[in-house]
């Protein structure tokens, strides 16, 4: 048991020395490497830093000639973090940056193009940055669909004389290049057409482009040229390239690259800012104004067209209304004045007979001469009072059929003329034939109304041409039409016994006769005419003379071929 | 009133005619009456034209006239009467049916000498008769010159 335990101690004393040995030595090297990170530490350090003048958006210059720009930023991020100072030397171009470097006067450049020629002169850090060079295509230009597809001299390539790119195909060597001097030349050419493709750094070009809101016009070709990269450029075997390393490996893993780079080179804007919307909506909201207004403005006028239309209508119906009444009632109380009047005088010779009836005795002469001489008066009483009575059943009848006539229901459709007046002249034809009157129907055109209604209005004016004709000639009727854009104009002409200008207007009055000796008629025929072509949105106007003839002008709404405004 | 004087009455209805010729009579006025059945006689028996009867020079004339007639109402006889320089002196007096007030102040702008509704009740049309014989007692009827 005891050796047991003794050989254990020995070991345990053994692993103890080892394990002091170890720690010595893993001391001594810690305070190895923080010699070594001393040496090479940033904190404190001024550097001289060579930097472009203006190749944005990696080198650019702010309004007071402060450098700027995506490398700039990145640098002074570093440089806050690590604690070292800066020393901005502006250069040209990439050639004196280089040569800065070269002779000494300064210490790196944050940010240059990493190629195999310039490893064998400098060192670099890890890429500060990658950017892929593609080619741009114009919109929808199918044939190119790779880098491939530009080699063999098969389409005019556009490149910058002397860029990553021209040096790149140059060595590859097959490709029909077009040399331009700066990225705006490129681009123009690619949209003018003079070349079919652009090399150029991608997320450059893609800025440029939105920025002139030209992205739609452009299309990418998928894969890469090659993938551009830049790092900090050193003199070869300079000691705080290490550190640098380390702290841009940090620095570009960092959530904050991301956002340095989108800041720098962009990302696709938003369509929809709230600017955008805000003035969008503005527009937007001005056009419906503008449109509302207009269209309240056209509806208003359509509205008070209409109404002012209807109201015309109105007023005209109301106009004939009142017409009606005072014909009627001024018609219909002349023969209340006759039975009125003449049952008065009938009663005063009742008066007188009744006088000498009354006296004890009757003079039977006196009586005798009185009746004799009263007899004649009073049967030509009784006879108006009849008469009167007969007046007033004829006046109100036509009334009656006047207002029946108002109450049917119109069926308005498109009516054939030719075959409403065949029917017409077809029902006329005996009177026609036992007057010896001719009647000519020209062609018509069709018109909008109501079949029996206007069958009617016709057979009213022929009608009346054959009872007015004029018995000193051979009579004859004619009934043609004109068409102009709303209306079918229809005439009815007559060379009969005419009309003087002065009774004109009173033809289509109520009840209104030019020859009450005449006997025939009620008067009614042309009030019942004018009111039913009223109810038709149509009119009659005549034109005559006396001892020439009448003619009967009836317009009617005529059949619209096209559509027409009302 | 003046014997010359002649009484011209323009009425389509017979019956009416007849009536005012009685009252006429009733009232005591015995002038010569002329009876026209529309205005369009009337208007050329006064303006000497057409196929009828024309009026005299120097003749003194009344006219009762009648509003609805045919041919030629009232009205139109009255504006055209009113609207010559001889004619326009005779008497005029409007018998109608109706006394609508717009046509009675028609009728009296036009220049009309009196107005007379013809009542329905009768009393009122003898009445209306009598004094019509009144106002032609003492109406001043001019002579009218000319021969158109």
């Amino acid at each position: 048991m005891t050796i047991y335990t003794n050989s254990i101690s020995v070991r345990m004393a053994g692993v103890t020395v080892l394990l002091l040995a170890l720690f010595v030595l893993v001391f001594t090297l810690r305070t190895d490497l923080r010699a070594a990170d001393r040496a090479t530490e940033l904190s404190g350090k001024t550097f001289r830093v060579a930097v472009l003048g203006d190749f944005p958006p990696l080198y650019m210059q702010d309004s007071q000639g402060q450098p700027t720009g995506f490398a700039i930023e990145l640098l002074e991020t570093l440089a806050a973090e690590a604690g070292f100072s800066i020393e901005y030397i502006v250069t040209e171009n990439w050639g004196t940056a280089a040569q800065l470097i070269r002779d000494g006067e300064a210490d790196f450049v944050p940010g240059f193009g990493i190629n195999d020629y310039r490893l064998t002169e400098f060192d670099f850090t890890v890429p500060m940055e990658s950017i892929p060079v593609r080619a741009f295509v114009k919109k929808d230009d199918r044939r190119i669909g790779t880098i491939a597809d530009l080699a063999n001299d098969r389409f005019r390539t556009a490149v910058i004389d002397e860029g990553a790119a021209h040096v790149e195909l140059r060595r590859r060597g097959g490709y029909k290049l077009e040399l331009e001097q700066n990225v705006d030349e490129g681009l123009n050419a690619l949209l003018a057409g003079n070349v079919d493709a652009f090399i150029f750094p991608e997320p450059v070009l893609l800025q440029k482009l939105r920025s002139m809101g030209l992205e739609d016009f452009v299309d990418v070709v998928d894969e890469p040229l090659f993938v551009l990269k830049r790092g900090y450029m050193f003199r070869p075997g300079d000691r705080y390239l290490e550190s640098f390393n380390r702290r841009l490996e940090e620095l570009v893993q960092s959530p904050y690259y991301p956002e340095l780079l989108k800041k720098w080179y962009g990302e696709p804007a938003p369509f929809w800012t709230v600017q955008k919307v805000v003035v969008y909506m503005l527009v937007f909201a001005a056009g419906l104004t503008v449109l509302l207004v207009i269209w309240k403005n056209y509806s208003v006028r359509l509205v008070n067209k209409r109404l002012r239309r209807s109201e015309k209508h109105l007023a005209a119906r109301n106009r004939e209304l009142e017409q009606l009444v005072y014909v009627a009632s001024h018609d219909l109380r002349s023969p209340l004045v006759n039975v009125d009047g003449f049952s008065r005088e009938l009663d005063f010779v009742l008066k007188e007979i009744g006088v000498l009836l009354d006296k004890d005795e009757v003079d039977q002469q006196m009586l005798e001469r009185l009746l004799r001489t009263e007899f004649p008066d009073m049967q030509q009483s009784l006879e108006r009072i009849r008469g009167s009575a007969r007046q007033m059943d004829i006046l109100i009848k036509g009334l009656l059929k006047l207002s029946r006539s108002v109450r049917v229901k119109l069926e308005i459709q498109p009516i054939d003329m030719n075959k409403l007046m065949h029917e017409l002249v077809e029902s006329f034809a005996y009177r026609l034939k036992e007057t010896g009157m001719e009647l000519t129907v020209e062609t018509l055109p069709p018109c909008r109304g109501d079949a029996p209604q206007i069958t009617r209005v016709f057979a009213n004016l022929v009608d009346n041409a054959i009872k007015y004709r004029d018995n000193s000639r051979q009579g004859k009727i004619n009934i043609s039409a004109t068409l102009n854009k709303e209306w079918a104009i229809y005439r009815v002409a007559d060379n009969g016994i005419g009309i003087a200008e002065n009774h004109q207007a009173n033809i289509f009055e109520l009840f209104h006769r030019l020859n009450p000796a005449d006997g025939e008629g009620e008067g009614l025929g042309l009030t019942a005419v004018k009111q039913i072509l009223g109810r038709l949105d149509a009119d009659i106007t005549v034109e005559s003379q006396p001892g020439v003839g009448s003619v009967f002008i009836i317009k009617l709404p005529a059949i619209r071929t096209k559509r027409q405004r009302t | 009133m003046n014997q010359e004087v002649i009484i011209l009455i323009a009425e389509d209805d017979e019956g009416h005619a007849l009536l005012i010729r009685k009252n006429l009579t009733r009232a005591g006025i015995t002038n010569r009456i002329i009876h026209f059945k529309d205005g369009q006689e009337v208007v050329d028996f006064l303006f000497c034209q057409g196929e009828g009867p024309h009026r005299q020079s120097g003749q003194a004339y009344v006219l009762l006239l009648d509003i609805r007639m045919p041919k030629l109402g009232g009205v139109e006889v009255l504006e055209q009467l009113k609207a010559d320089p001889e004619l326009r002196k005779i008497p005029v007096v409007m018998i109608t049916t109706t006394d609508d007030p717009r046509e009675v102040d028609r009728c009296h702008q036009l220049g009309c000498s009196n107005y007379i509704t013809k009542p329905v009740e009768y009393e009122g049309f003898v009445n209306a008769i009598r004094q019509l014989g009144l106002f032609l007692a003492v109406v001043q009827v001019p002579r009218i010159n000319g021969i158109h």
